[in-house]
């Protein structure tokens, strides 16, 4: 008994005190990660300070929230937006952007470029490499001399050479890394001549979609001998299935393989238990066909003939990626196509430079053989060359970024004025109550920065600190069209094939009182007419905004039922005149309650014609929601209904109501949905790259891989457009306008009608008014199909501490904004604005005073 | 007894290497999470995946995974969060937050519920057992979540009590740190005081109407001589085991309480590796909580013993 009970005890014992002392030991072991005090005067790096080039008080703390910790703020891996948050202080670009200002000190409204990490502007040098790195007689900018700045060093004073460029380059294009961001040079406007190449040189072979190998069908590709592979996983869901013998199923299957694996999702005995790739090919090949919604389930296997090539150039072609030292602060980028001005500074706003020593150090090589790194990942493994250099950081807590006082700004003169904050300090305040406590905080005078929500604008509507900040997003409904998705979801009830009419669809658009529903659910946002908002920027030397285009104000007209008149007039749908298209545009409303009945009765008679629809049934549309509805969100879905409601006119459909559908089990089953097209409608929004809008048409509505049409999109291959280019009328579909725009079709061998043959130049080299007529009628031609139906251009509100002013308070563009870190100026110290809560609060929260002033 | 604890020991260790290897195959066989982003992108994390060895067969990835358990108790990198960073230390560092939260919360629900609860067993029936009982009922059918938003509204802004958010510093011991914990302590004390009150007053309500009571009362004894020395002893052998249950259910019930409150522990990390399909991050905290809850097991049974000499285990 005496035994039992001391082993009995000791075990208890044991239990509690080993995970107390654990934690304790743990959390005393952490030494390296210590937290700052909270935000108040403190000097960093205290204890050298006598040897650092710059030395200043830290007095001016700008304190922030987030939502969800940074997990790695490695150039060549980030991923999240909140993991570029370090990394957009302790590093800076080659270029960047200020403000302008004008002799009496106030910001004009513009910006400028000025060189930071380069001493100079790109020289463009492509006549020296012609013959080399794919630069042919006669190219031009497409080889770029880049001046290092010789003052940049990293944040222990190692100055930074040419070398550390060209190691970091080799570093992000590792074909045994495959680092996340090396898309960044290997696509889109910044590809550099080789990258890609490189990063995958170790790499046999990639399925690629048939389209993408020049065949117009599946079949076409079939006769040429080729052999098509079906996404077993994705399209079927076999993953993890095996077959008789125990092997698991692979992802890509020959679709004349004949070995069955079973399916688990079917009942043992009944039809489908056991299928295989070649079934599946008989049953549903025809929908994987070549530009339908499908067709990424198809693949050829392609064999990499690049595989071993090499980082330095050689002229058998099996060698050579564009970034070039020449000497030790300068270097050479040779790009794959021409790259006009803006977009070349723009692409070097960032660098890719890592610390070598470090880098290495923290390189891991998995099991598998693939070699990571964990550069970037904590306080110990960062290395800053930018302002700023991070000083403490605790996961998914709170970080704090102070000066870096090797930082070559603080001494060289160009930035006076700037840079004026100290340290800054972020907390995580994450979960569902985030804003609540967000707000709370905020009203103790602990962070500077927070979001106001609509329901609190009727306290905060008339402050002095609200700001009003526009974003590039678009919200607007996505609208299935997939006929054999509609189809099977139709009951003896429940009709919602009516979708798949564009007359229907349209009938949905013109029921909606934008301005209505903006007052209601967005007090902020502008009601949207247009797929771009005035986020978008075509000319970022003049700043002309897209939407300010006569081009694109004539898609809101059209799109909108305004007809032009020969005398440049425009008339509405009911009869009403402009004089011109400035009037005309600035009424567009987009809601027309007798046009949407008339579109409901058209939409009735054909639905009845082609048998779509029997009176019996009940319209319903499908909303699909990854989560639980919110209030707000069943309270829009409710406020849709009822226009819908007041539009369809007697005589026609039962009733048109969305409905919504949570059902999916997880995001990535919404996402699988939304990918196949299998959703009636998605209202979500597609935004970024506001100072790049021509790849917006292919990357968001057109481009499967990237697009929020996803499955919606069947059309954009079908769809022509007709365009004068100097004289000469050119045909294409909207799929290739819209790909050329995007820069794509310089590699696309996708069909004949190859328009940067045609054309004879790609976007970076065309005509800024050709490149907006483009972009226009692809704009116009994608809102007819009425798959996508804008709603509102969204704006967030805000509420700014009285901390601190930003450089303006007229935002910008997306590019500076008002202004960022660099022109922020602070009306308190620390220990001042400690002093001003504790004076204007009331019981410790400053709600009356911002609610007052 | 020795053979007794050594064969649950290892019978212990059988069951987690099971429940381990039916959570790895289980996880393998959901399909991968979608990739979002250009082509150029989705081309490259397949062939990251590729690499990676996700697309080998299940059966070989199982044995690689149980290799570098046995051989160096290697957990992997995080693939899908915390990208390339170490599991274990991850979870190291995240572990001590949480210990540190529940641990408090238990240490100040015990007494509290103990004392309730017995004062509500002998006043059985008058106006302080109706209210005590009252209470308790309010507090365990409330979750722990409303608490921490009243607490955090009233106690830590309206009142500024406390801070509105849990200290970063990570000396758990610290005075200050404890404070800035009290918010969210008393968020998941609430419920377990009620747990501990109404569980000790029906035990102790059970044993004060025995017979071998009024044996000790007859014999000479105090009410609360023989409360506290039979009675409580007594009902003790359903307590106590409730005790070490209720620590292990907190300890993994606490996502929203650390959420609410800015507390970097390890609540929210097995949600987010399961949704994230993050299969290193969730064999590992799987294992962490198996372990933990198969230790407790033991130690529950063991308790049975020290508390009940009449208990013998292992004995035939």
């Amino acid at each position: 008994m005496a035994n039992f009970k001391k082993i009995a005890a000791a075990a208890a014992a044991c239990i509690l005190a080993a995970t107390f002392t654990f934690g304790v030991a743990a959390c005393k072991t952490d030494t390296t990660d210590t937290p700052p005090s909270p935000p108040g005067p403190e000097t960093p790096g205290e204890d050298d300070q006598t040897e650092l080039p710059v030395s200043k008080e830290d007095v001016y703390t700008l304190n922030q929230a987030f939502a969800a910790s940074p997990n790695t703020w490695n150039p060549h891996a980030w991923e999240s937006n909140t993991d570029s948050i370090i990394l957009g202080y302790i590093t800076i670009g080659f270029y960047d952007v200020q403000l302008v200002y004008d002799e009496n000190g106030d910001p004009t409204g513009e910006y400028e470029w000025v060189t930071e990490m380069a001493s100079a502007f790109p020289v463009d040098v492509t006549s020296q490499y012609v013959g080399r790195y794919g630069v042919n007689s006669g190219d031009t900018r497409k080889a770029w001399e880049i001046s290092l700045n010789e003052l940049a060093c990293w944040d222990d004073g190692t100055p930074i050479t040419a070398d550390d460029y060209i190691y970091s380059m080799q570093q992000q294009l590792d074909p045994a890394m495959l680092n996340r961001r090396a898309d960044s040079y290997t696509s889109g406007t910044f590809t550099i001549y080789g990258a890609s190449k490189y990063l995958y040189s170790q790499t046999e072979a990639t399925y690629e979609t048939v389209g993408s190998q020049g065949y117009a069908t599946n079949a076409a590709a079939i006769a040429a001998g080729e052999t098509l592979y079906i996404d077993m996983w994705n399209f079927y869901g076999l993953s993890g299935m095996v077959d008789a013998d125990g092997n698991e199923c692979p992802q890509w299957v020959a679709i004349t393989d004949t070995v069955k694996y079973r399916d688990l999702a079917v009942e043992e005995g009944a039809d489908g238990d056991w299928v295989s790739a070649a079934d599946i090919w008989a049953s549903y090949g025809s929908m994987l066909e070549v530009g339908s919604s499908y067709e990424s389930y198809v693949s050829l296997l392609v064999e990499n003939e690049d595989v071993g090539y090499g980082w330095d150039y050689n002229a058998n072609g099996n060698g050579g990626v564009g970034l070039i030292k020449t000497d030790d602060y300068k270097i050479v980028i040779i790009l794959q196509d021409s790259i006009d001005d803006f977009n070349l500074k723009y692409n070097l706003s960032s660098t890719w430079l890592v610390k070598k020593s470090l880098y290495d150090s923290c390189k891991t090589t998995t099991e598998s053989g693939l070699v990571s790194s964990t550069y970037c990942t904590s306080l110990e493994t960062t290395a800053s060359y930018g302002p700023y250099k991070l000083t403490s950081f605790n996961r998914d807590s709170d970080f704090k970024l102070s000066y870096n006082p090797y930082w070559y700004g603080y001494v060289d003169g160009k930035h006076e004025g700037q840079f004026q904050t100290t340290s800054l300090y972020y907390r995580m305040i994450s979960g569902e109550s985030s804003h609540d406590t967000s707000m709370m905080y905020f009203m103790q005078g602990n962070l500077d920065d927070v979001s106001v929500l609509s329901t609190e604008m009727q306290y905060y509507g008339s402050s002095q600190y609200l700001t009003q900040t526009p974003e590039s997003y678009t919200y607007q409904f996505f609208l299935c069209n997939n006929k054999q998705w509609l189809e099977s979801e139709d009951t003896a009830t429940e009709n919602h094939s009516v979708l798949q009419l564009e007359s229907f669809r349209r009938a949905l658009s013109y029921s909606i009182s934008r301005s209505e529903y903006c007052s209601a659910y967005s007090p902020a946002s502008q009601p949207g007419f247009g797929l771009l908002n005035y986020c978008y920027v075509v000319d970022p030397e003049t700043g002309l905004l897209y939407r300010d285009t006569e081009q694109a104000k004539r898609v809101s007209l059209l799109y909108n039922g305004f007809t032009e008149n020969a005398d440049g007039s425009w008339t509405t749908r009911n009869g009403t005149k402009f004089d011109d298209l400035e009037s005309a545009y600035e009424a567009i409303s987009g809601y027309d309650p007798t046009y949407a009945a008339e579109l409901f009765r058209e939409a009735y008679a054909e639905a009845v014609q082609l048998g779509l629809y029997n009176d019996n049934q009940d319209v319903v549309i499908y909303y699909g929601n990854p989560g639980e509805l919110s209030t707000v969100l069943s309270a829009m879905l409710e406020w849709f209904n009822k226009s819908f409601a007041e539009c369809l006119p007697e005589g026609t459909f039962k009733s048109v109501s969305i409905k919504a559908y949570t059902g999916y089990g997880s995001e990535d089953a919404y996402w699988q949905a939304l990918k196949a097209g299998q959703m009636d409608l998605s209202f979500s929004a597609w935004g970024g790259a506001a100072m790049d809008p021509w790849s917006i048409i292919y990357g968001s509505y057109i481009d499967p891989a990237n697009s929020n049409n996803y499955g919606f999109d069947s059309l954009s291959k079908t769809l022509d457009i007709t365009l004068d280019y100097n004289g000469k009328q050119v045909t294409a579909s909207l799929y290739d306008w819209a790909s050329w725009l995007n820069n794509g079709q310089a590699d696309s061998a996708y069909d004949e009608n190859n328009l940067y043959t045609i054309l004879g130049t790609s976007v970076g080299e065309a005509d800024l008014e050709f490149k907006i007529d483009v972009l226009a009628a692809c704009e116009l031609k994608q809102l007819e199909t009425a798959v996508n139906i804008p709603i509102y251009y969204s704006y967030t509100n805000g509420l700014q501490s009285a901390k601190y002013n930003n450089g303006t308070d007229i935002y910008v563009n997306e590019l500076i904004g008002y202004g960022g870190i660099r022109h922020i100026t602070f009306n308190y110290t620390n220990s001042e604005w400690t002093q001003f809560v504790s004076q204007n609060s009331v019981n410790g929260s400053l709600e009356n005073y911002y609610r007052t002033h | 007894m020795l053979k007794y604890v050594i064969k649950r020991l290892l019978l212990a260790v059988l069951t987690l290497f099971i429940i381990l290897s039916l959570c790895f195959i289980f996880i393998k066989m959901l399909p991968l999470p979608v990739v979002n982003g250009s082509t150029e992108m989705v081309e490259l994390i397949e062939a990251r995946r590729e690499a990676m060895g996700y697309y080998k067969p299940i059966l070989e990835q199982f044995f690689l995974f149980w290799g570098r358990i046995f051989t160096s108790f290697d957990w992997g990198y995080g693939e899908q969060i915390y990208q390339m960073q170490s599991v274990t230390d991850i979870i190291a560092g995240k572990l001590p937050a949480t210990i540190a939260v529940n641990l408090y919360s238990l240490i100040l629900s015990i007494p509290i519920g103990l004392l309730l609860g017995i004062y509500a067993a002998v006043k059985k029936n008058k106006w302080q057992d109706h209210t005590i009982s009252t209470l308790v009922m309010v507090f365990v059918s409330v979750p722990s979540f409303v608490y921490a938003f009243l607490i955090q509204y009233l106690l830590c802004y309206r009142l500024g009590w406390f801070p509105l958010l849990a200290s970063t510093d990570t000396n758990y011991l610290a005075p200050e740190v404890v404070w800035s914990l009290m918010p969210a302590i008393f968020s998941l004390a609430f419920g377990s005081i009620a747990g501990f009150t109404r569980y000790t007053r029906a035990e102790l309500s059970e044993v004060l109407t025995s017979e071998y009571m009024l044996l000790a009362r007859a014999k000479g004894l105090t009410r609360r001589q023989a409360t506290i020395r039979h009675a409580l002893r007594n009902a003790m052998v359903v307590i106590f085991p409730m005790i070490l249950g209720e620590f292990i259910s907190i300890l993994s019930g606490s996502l929203i309480i650390e959420s609410i409150f800015s507390i970097p522990g390890i609540g929210s990390l097995y949600v987010t590796s399961i949704t994230s399909l993050d299969y290193n991050f969730f064999m590992a905290i799987s294992a962490f909580y198996t372990a933990v809850g198969l230790a407790a097991g033991i130690v529950i049974d063991l308790s049975y013993g020290l508390i009940d000499p009449r208990i013998r285990m292992g004995v035939k």
